[in-house]
């Protein structure tokens, strides 16, 4: 994707955390400033990038439903692939929040957001809806028809040889067939207020997969898979990075600091599969806050290496008021109502 | 809405379980406050690989205070709250590895003793509990000086009839106990004794026997009848720092 022309502003690596409302995304910035400090030394410098001119720029957030990009996300029946990636590539270029008013949003086809992608520094982006009235983000047309679902996750952070760092996703619903979400080499990822939904997850996927990286934060968030068991969990964190680390957090072999506040995990819990080898240290930080599972037929958090990883390492897991509803007898989840919460 | 359909019981799944590859891989540094939702599950599963510095501070009905191995046998290094107060389980091996060291007594987060008592300002600890029963002794930076193993009581329904005279004065029985050695501490007691001028003593005359002697240093017959108890203990002096 080309950038598109207009004014020239520098990506500021400050603004990646950005909570996509813009009076709050400088106080985001202060509070991860050293995580800032230490990623921005690790990656590389990207080059100066264009940012189209308009009243969002002002805004501090671009809305999918402007002129002229005009994303339809009334009921998902058309697919508005193309104008959420437009505006996807200049929010990354201007350093604004990505906005999705509230109503359903068809993805035909994964929105890929890495440096690859995006023209911006890090290729890092806020993906926002609006509080207590989330938009919805579907793989699926009219996010229920199986037939239509793109068979990638609805939404994929990062890149096979490292994608950025420090994206966020605030007050939005996604649903994809197999995932919702990926994230891939893309160290830094913040979600509050997402639910994300996979209608039936094949192996090797979940509503969340993140693959290797560093510091991750979720706070009221739901993961709702599908509910088949120990080999299909809500949440899958693979450490599978089999090339050199090189001290880069985007290309860590495991998957480092993983945060979950006030979340709720359905029909699946939290697995760790560590399939790269380690050389010294393992997988540490893993902390749970006030969470609790429903309909699950697996544990909260379950660690696996698989055979031949030598040294795998496990350090420092807390779970702080937790609960555990019930046990899955039989996910009888229905395509049509899978966006809804389950309480 | 999605209707759930649950079963009526809790989740009796733990709520960590760990399946590594290899039994050297290890999940080290838990801690559970809180969690509930089931009765009866562990709070960690271990399939395969080691745990240590666990810590469970949970409800008593509906809260995990256990780690487990697949066969439901506690496993790994950990602390719990449980329905009687606190429990806590040692490593075996980390034990007879540092009760045979220089470290046996050191103070600070490194003890592999159970539970460690110490004053501060000290450089070694004052006293240790282990998982297995056995009590650590020692003084002002001088390390542990005196150890006792845990404690095994032994007991038997024990009927005999003493004289005044020196024929009859004395009566024995050898008790079976696995464990006893050569040195170790017994003591005993009959509960037929009563007013009556009747000592008793036990020792060990040989693995796993356990001779009791009754010496009647009255002047009048006495019969007795009743149950027999004695303690055996394993007391060690250790070699302390000065």
């Amino acid at each position: 994707m080309r950038p598109p022309p207009g004014c020239t502003l520098l990506v500021l690596f400050a603004t990646t955390f950005a909570t996509g409302e813009g009076r709050n995304r400088d106080h985001g910035a202060r509070a991860r400033r050293h995580h800032h400090r230490r990623s921005a030394a690790l990656l590389s410098a990207g080059p100066t990038v264009d940012c189209l001119s308009g009243p969002w720029v002002a805004a501090g957030r671009i809305s999918v439903m402007d002129m002229p990009f005009s994303a339809k996300g009334v009921d998902a029946s058309v697919d508005d692939s193309d104008a959420v990636e437009r505006c996807a590539q200049i929010a990354a270029n201007c350093s604004i929040a990505l906005h999705f008013p509230h109503g359903k949003y068809w993805l035909g086809r994964t929105l890929a957001l890495s440096t690859a992608t995006l023209h911006s520094r890090d290729g890092a982006i806020a993906l926002t809806g609006d509080s207590w009235n989330s938009a919805e983000l579907c793989g699926c047309s009219g996010c229920n028809d199986r037939g239509t679902c793109n068979s990638g996750p609805v939404i994929l952070f990062g890149q096979p040889d490292g994608g950025g760092c420090c994206s966020s996703v605030h007050h939005l619903d996604v649903l994809g067939m197999h995932s919702a979400v990926h994230v891939l080499n893309h160290p830094g990822v913040r979600m509050s207020q997402v639910a994300l939904t996979a209608l039936s997850p094949a192996v090797d996927e979940a509503p969340l997969v993140i693959t290797n990286g560093f510091e991750y934060y979720f706070q009221d968030c739901d993961f709702t898979g599908a509910g088949r068991g120990p080999d299909h969990p809500a949440v899958l964190l693979r450490g599978a990075n089999a090339t050199s680390y090189n001290g880069s957090y985007a290309r860590t072999p495991y998957v480092y600091m993983v945060s979950f506040d006030r979340s709720e995990f359905v029909m699946g819990g939290v697995l760790y599969e560590q399939t790269a080898q380690l050389d010294n240290v393992g997988a540490v930080f893993f902390s749970f806050y006030t969470c609790y599972t429903e309909a699950s037929s697996m544990p909260l958090l379950t660690f696996t290496s698989a055979p031949g990883v030598r040294k795998f390492r496990v350090e420092e897991v807390t779970i702080v008021d937790y609960g555990n509803c019930a046990r899955a007898k039989l996910p009888r989840l229905r395509a049509h109502d899978a966006l809804s919460r389950v309480n | 809405m999605h209707r759930l359909v649950a079963d009526d019981e809790l989740s009796d799944d733990a709520i960590i379980r760990f399946n590594a590859s290899s039994p050297s891989h290890s999940l080290d540094g838990v801690s559970i406050i809180g969690a509930s939702g089931g009765t009866g599950h562990p709070a960690v599963e271990m399939v395969q690989g080691t745990l240590g510095g666990a810590n469970f501070v949970n409800g008593h009905w509906y809260g995990a205070s256990d780690a487990v191995d697949t066969e439901g046998r506690v496993t790994g290094t950990y602390s719990s709250h449980s329905p009687g107060g606190f429990a806590f389980v040692g490593e075996a091996r980390a034990l007879q590895d540092v009760r045979a060291g220089e470290r046996n007594s050191e103070q600070g987060g490194h003890s592999a003793h159970t539970l460690l008592f110490g004053l501060s300002g000290e450089s070694t600890a004052r006293a240790a509990i282990d998982a297995d029963g056995t009590m650590s002794f020692g003084d002002h930076d001088r390390g542990f000086d005196s150890e006792f193993g845990r404690p095994r009581v032994v007991q038997s329904p024990w009927t005999f009839n003493l004289t005044a005279e020196a024929d009859g004065r004395t009566a024995s029985l050898t008790l079976p106990e696995k464990e006893a050695q050569l040195g170790d501490v017994c003591a005993a007691s009959h509960e037929g004794i009563g007013e009556a001028d009747v000592m008793l003593s036990a020792h060990v005359t040989g693995q796993g026997k356990i001779k009791v002697l009754a010496l009647n240093v009255g002047g009048d017959a006495v019969a007795v009848q009743g149950t027999l108890r004695v303690v055996v203990t394993r007391a060690k002096a250790l070699e302390s720092l000065d």
